[in-house]
Order: C-alpha cells, then sequence, then structure tokens
C-alpha cells in the first residue's frame, strides 16, 4: 500500500504541467542531440545539464531523466536506420536493426524498440519503487567504511566491465579522483591544488569539464578526416511501423528476458546499459531455436537488448538515489547535476525530498511513455536530422556548450577550463583512454575521501578496520578479485600473442 | 621462457609517451601537494593526505603502462589539422574573452563565426547565414525562454 501511496506523490509532482512539459521538452532534446551521429547520452547529457540548471531541483531532474532517455533512444535509432550507434549501448541493436532496415523492415525494427523499452521501463519503474525503500533502510545501517568499499567495488566492476585497458581505466579512475581533490578541503578549509586562483576554490567546475571532455574533444575527433560525406542514410521513407503479429509473437520472450536481465545488471555497480543490453544480445543468440539468423536480421537481436538497455539504464538509478553512489559516468553526471542544485543525493534523499524522489521515478514511466508516443510519429524528422552536415553542426554545438558553461557562474574562467580539459579530452583520446572513468573519478573523490576520512578517525587510524567489519572486507575482497580476473587473463592473453608471434 | 618473452616484448612508444606524462604529471602534484599541504596522519587526516596518496598510486600506475604493449586494432595516431585544432580549442576562450565587455548576442556570433573555419567547407556566406541564425535561435531560447540573468549587450556597448 506504501508504495501505491508513494507513486501516488510521485505522479502527483510528475503530473503538474509544468513538470510534465519538462519531461517533454528533455525528451525531445535528448532525442535530438542523441541522434546526431557520435553524440551518446554522455555527451548529450553533458551539453544539455546547463539547460536544465535554471529551474527546481525536480523539474531539472525530470528533465535530464527525459534527455537521458531520449538520447538513448535517439541512439538507437541512428543505430538501425544508418548502422551508425552514437554510442557502445545501441552497438548490438545495429547488429540485427540494420539488416532489418537494409531488407525495407526499419519500421518494424524502430517500433519493437520502441514498445520493448516502454515494457522494460514500466517494469523497471516498479522494481526502484519496490526496492528503492528497503535498500534505502539497509543503506542507512552502512558504516563509512562500508560505504568506502562499495565505492571501490563500483569503481573496480566498471573498469572491469568497460573495453579497453584496464590499466589505462585504472589511471584515468585515479587521475579524476585527484582532479576531484582541487578546491577547498571541507574538513581544514585549507584550498587544495588550486594554483593559487580563487576561481578554482570550489573545485574544477563539473559542467566545463565534461562539456571540455565531450564537446570539444568529440568535435575535433569528428575534423581529423573530414570529407564531403553521403551517409548512409536510408532515402526509402520509413514505412509500415506496426510490427506483424508474427514479430511481436518473436520478440514477446526476448523483451521479458532482456528486461529482466537490465532490471538485475543496472543496480549492480558499473552495470547499467551497456552491459545489460550486451548481455542480452549474447543470451537470445545462444537460446534462439536459429542463432544463424542473427546478424540478419533477427527481431529478437533488437527487441532483446533494446528493452535490456532501457531496463538497465532505469535500474542504474537504483545505487544513485538511495546510496549516493554513482554507478557509472552517466549516474555521475546526474549527482553533479544533483549537488549543483544544493540536493545531496543519499539515503536521507527520500525522507528529506520525498517529492523529489518519486517525482523522479514517476517521470521515467512518464518520459518512456512520451519517447513512444513522440518517437514514432516523428521518425521522418529524426531521419531529416541525420543529413544535417557536420560543419553546420558543430559550431553550433560549441555555441551552445558556451553559454551552458557560462550560465552556471557566471564567470569567463570557466570557459578556460574548458577549452583546457578539451585539449586533455583530446591527447587523452590519442593515448588511448577512455573519458568516462576519468569523469566518474571526478565525482566519486570528494565521497570517496570523505568516508576515507571519517572511517579512519573512528578506527582511530587503524586500517584494518576495512578487514574486521565483515561487509567491508567482503566488498573489497570481491573488489580485489574482480580486479585480478581481469588483469590476469590480460596479461597471459597478451603473453600468448607474443608467443605466437615468435612461432 | 619468460626472459624470452620480455626481451621480445615491443615496448609501445605511445606507451612510453604515456607514462612519461603522468608519471611527470603525478610527481609534480605530488610534490605540489606535499609542500603546500598538511599531510596529518591516519587518524586525523589533514588536506594532503588524499592527494599524496593518489599521486603516488597514479605514478606508479602510469609506470606500469610504459610496459605494456599496445592493444591490438589500435587506432594509427591521426589527428585534427592544426587550424582547425586552434580555431576549436579557442572558441571558448573568444567566448571568454568577449561575454562581459560585449555581452551574450556579440559573443555568441564570434564564437560560431570563428569555430566554423575549422571546417574545410566552410564558406564566408555560409558562416555569417549560421552565426546569425544561431545567434537569434540561443538568444531567444537562453533569453527569453530559460531568463538566463546573462546580459544581451556587454559593457562596451552599454557604456
Amino acid at each position: 500500500m506504501d508504495i501505491f501511496a508513494n507513486l501516488a506523490l510521485g505522479f502527483g509532482a510528475v503530473l503538474e504541467p509544468s513538470n510534465l512539459m519538462f519531461c517533454f521538452i528533455g525528451c525531445l532534446l535528448g532525442t535530438a542531440v542523441g541522434v546526431l551521429p557520435g553524440i551518446g547520452p554522455l555527451g548529450t547529457i553533458a551539453i544539455l545539464l546547463p539547460v536544465t540548471f535554471g529551474f527546481a531541483p525536480e523539474a531539472s531532474m525530470i528533465m535530464l531523466a527525459g534527455i537521458y532517455y531520449g538520447a538513448q533512444y535517439g541512439g538507437s535509432t541512428t543505430a538501425i536506420l544508418i548502422n551508425l550507434p552514437g554510442e557502445a549501448t545501441s552497438a548490438v541493436t545495429a547488429i540485427d536493426g540494420y539488416q532489418m532496415a537494409r531488407q525495407g523492415r526499419a519500421g518494424a525494427a524502430l517500433a519493437i524498440a520502441a514498445l520493448g523499452s516502454f515494457f522494460a521501463g514500466c517494469v523497471a519503474t516498479l522494481v526502484i519503487a519496490l526496492f528503492a525503500l528497503p535498500l534505502t533502510s539497509l543503506a542507512l545501517s552502512f558504516g563509512p567504511s562500508d560505504y568506502f568499499a562499495l565505492m571501490v567495488l563500483g569503481v573496480v566492476a566498471s573498469i572491469a566491465l568497460a573495453h579497453g585497458s584496464v590499466l589505462k581505466g585504472l589511471v584515468m579512475i585515479v587521475l579524476g579522483l585527484l582532479l576531484g581533490c582541487v578546491g577547498t578541503d571541507v574538513y581544514t578549509g585549507s584550498m587544495r591544488l588550486t594554483l593559487g586562483t580563487l576561481d578554482l576554490a570550489d573545485g574544477i567546475p563539473i559542467i566545463a569539464f565534461g562539456s571540455g571532455v565531450y564537446a570539444i574533444a568529440e568535435i575535433l575527433r569528428g575534423l581529423e578526416d573530414e570529407k564531403e560525406q553521403e551517409r548512409d542514410v536510408l532515402t526509402t521513407r520509413v514505412t509500415g511501423l506496426m510490427p506483424t503479429w508474427a514479430d511481436i509473437k518473436e520478440s514477446a520472450w526476448p523483451i521479458l528476458r532482456g528486461t529482466g536481465l537490465g532490471c538485475i545488471l543496472g543496480i549492480l555497480p558499473g552495470g547499467g546499459a551497456m552491459l545489460s543490453s550486451f548481455t542480452s544480445y549474447a543470451l537470445e543468440k545462444k537460446i534462439s531455436r536459429h542463432p544463424e539468423r542473427f546478424g540478419h536480421g533477427a527481431i529478437a537481436g533488437v527487441a532483446g537488448p533494446e528493452s535490456a538497455n532501457n531496463a538497465g539504464a532505469q535500474s542504474s538509478f537504483i545505487p544513485m538515489l538511495t546510496l549516493g553512489i554513482p554507478s557509472n559516468a552517466i549516474m555521475a553526471l546526474m549527482i553533479g547535476a544533483l549537488m549543483l542544485q544544493g540536493v545531496a543525493p543519499g539515503p536521507n534523499l527520500v525522507n528529506e525530498k520525498p517529492v523529489l524522489f518519486w517525482g523522479v521515478i514517476v517521470s521515467m514511466w512518464i518520459g518512456n511513455l512520451m519517447l513512444v508516443i513522440l518517437n514514432l510519429p516523428l521518425v521522418g524528422l529524426w531521419v531529416k536530422l541525420l543529413s544535417v552536415r557536420n560543419h553546420y553542426l558543430f559550431p553550433a554545438i560549441i555555441g551552445f556548450s558556451a553559454i551552458g558553461v557560462y550560465s552556471v557562474g557566471n564567470n569567463p574562467f570557466d570557459l578556460v577550463v574548458m577549452a583546457i580539459f578539451g585539449v586533455i579530452g583530446y591527447g587523452l583520446t590519442k593515448l588511448d583512454c577512455e573519458p568516462a572513468p576519468l569523469l566518474l573519478g571526478f565525482v566519486l573523490g570528494p565521497l570517496l575521501e570523505e568516508y576515507l576520512r571519517r572511517a579512519m578517525l573512528l578506527a582511530d587510524g587503524n586500517p584494518l578496520v576495512f578487514f574486521q567489519r565483515p561487509l567491508t572486507a567482503g566488498l573489497l575482497f570481491v573488489a580485489a578479485v574482480t580486479l585480478f580476473a581481469v588483469l590476469f587473463p590480460a596479461i597471459r592473453n597478451r603473453r600468448r600473442v607474443v608467443f605466437a608471434e615468435e612461432d | 621462457m619468460a626472459i624470452a618473452t620480455r626481451q621480445h616484448r615491443p615496448l609501445s612508444r605511445r606507451n612510453v609517451t604515456f607514462a612519461a606524462i603522468f608519471v611527470g604529471f603525478s610527481v609534480a602534484v605530488g610534490i605540489y601537494a606535499y609542500e603546500t599541504l598538511k599531510i596529518g596522519t591516519a587518524a586525523e587526516m589533514g588536506a594532503g593526505f588524499f592527494p599524496v596518496m593518489l599521486s603516488i598510486v597514479l605514478g606508479f600506475l602510469s609506470l606500469a603502462v610504459a610496459f605494456t604493449p599496445i592493444p591490438q586494432g589500435a587506432q594509427p595516431l591521426r589527428f585534427a589539422p592544426v587550424k582547425a585544432s586552434i580555431l576549436i580549442m579557442g572558441s571558448p576562450l573568444i567566448f571568454a574573452a568577449s561575454i562581459q565587455s560585449l555581452g551574450l548576442v556579440a559573443a555568441v556570433a564570434l564564437t560560431i563565426f570563428f569555430s566554423s573555419f575549422a571546417s574545410r567547407f566552410a564558406t564566408l556566406r555560409q558562416s555569417l547565414l549560421l552565426s546569425v541564425g544561431f545567434t537569434v535561435f540561443c538568444v531567444a531560447v537562453f533569453h527569453y525562454l530559460l531568463n538566463l540573468p546573462i546580459a544581451l549587450w556587454g559593457d562596451l556597448i552599454t557604456g
């Protein structure tokens, strides 16, 4: 009964006309930017975050959530229509979705993706509503050392599950943690690593950081090899949006399985949309009676991963809302946004700001509904957006980001930070580094330090505290095992490669 | 066998560069933090404890990167053209320099105009059109719709 009362509270907040409008604008903007090739949900949020900044916390979170789902859905649209996934989450959708589009079944693929996502969204919303409160009360019993261990586990898991070099991922995380130290120390009030400037007293501005690393660096990458490209946009109109009965029957189980997988994997630290969609694709291929169809337009290969990534995207809100710990870089940005609003995410959020808490949860459902209503009829518009030339687009992105970065603090210095992090971000991609762990580390830094300090203070400086509490020790143990598991096969494989070359 | 592997494992130039930059950075930050901040004790950590600890960890991790081979399928190193890089990286600075003196309208227009020349396909006419059009859009969205407190015209213009 409690759940219904809580959901009613959330509905009350979201159904306010102004918030409904924010949700709508968020979905629309998110899809519009997410459709642009090369810009995934993370980039979209970084670019659009400042737009939401001027509103009340509820409105801005609802809008951000809308942007997030919109961006993700936009990414799937490009994946299906032009085989250009906006980011890794929709990479698997592109495999079979694009094949379906080439066979003239783009409409069915888009519709199944939308319906699967909507179903997954409904279930995930219920799951969050069910588990949020028990998890919150559990979280209140955590000590500082438990939190510390949980974050370490989250960081390790997020590197382990990402692609690319584990070692470089670790370096990015630690660099992010170090950058998070810049600013005034909360405990002593002394200025840390600010290079003597007052402009950094509040730390490195997160929006300038994000825009630099995502917008500037991505634009530069796009300019590396500029040519008069005729994108392989399907010129035929997308027709036949309604999937056939056979399509629906074939997708029903994959959608159910994808939803289940996504709900579980999204909660895991380091999990979220990407892991869910990859796992779902692998699962569907394995248990399918026609695995040979995968890669040639199997609708299950669109239905499963799309449902899974949406469920995963939503359930990754759980650790953020209940523990205040971001499980991936997108949630890290969301936490950044909340903190800019003066709201501290964590187990107390549900008691202190129940309207915000339940409003965000309900807005997920509303956002999904809007996406179904919005995206299917507007597919034509999104396809048009795809044909906008890059050289009209990037100056607009720069202008938009510049205004956004400036609007947060009305301080021109923030733009200098943006330019510097643009250079750093671009340089890092040249050294095969991913910016996502950097961002995650940056947001986690102050939290990690605070819990470390508190744990050590309580233990009177005895580091054994991390081994004496069973929960702390258990979490750290899992983190260590994960780290070894991913580091050592990598070394072995490399050895094997070296040996193979010698032969 | 192990020795043979080690001898034949080629060091990747990119990874050695990576390590050199990062080790240098962590040593510099570590010393800076150590010199300017109190370390404190394990029980009562000073402001410098965490940064110094992190820079030590960062240094060792980066050093380890030097000894890993380059991942397979790594993209060949390519950079954006020099002109494009300067224009793109400089465009936030143009905005920073003009926003308070000239105001939102001029700052956005200048930023868009200059950054658009980073593309090989930019023409003067297109860039002018783009910057005017986008400035109108931004003023409409940010000034009139979102009510951001950024002055349309700066000190230099209003006097």
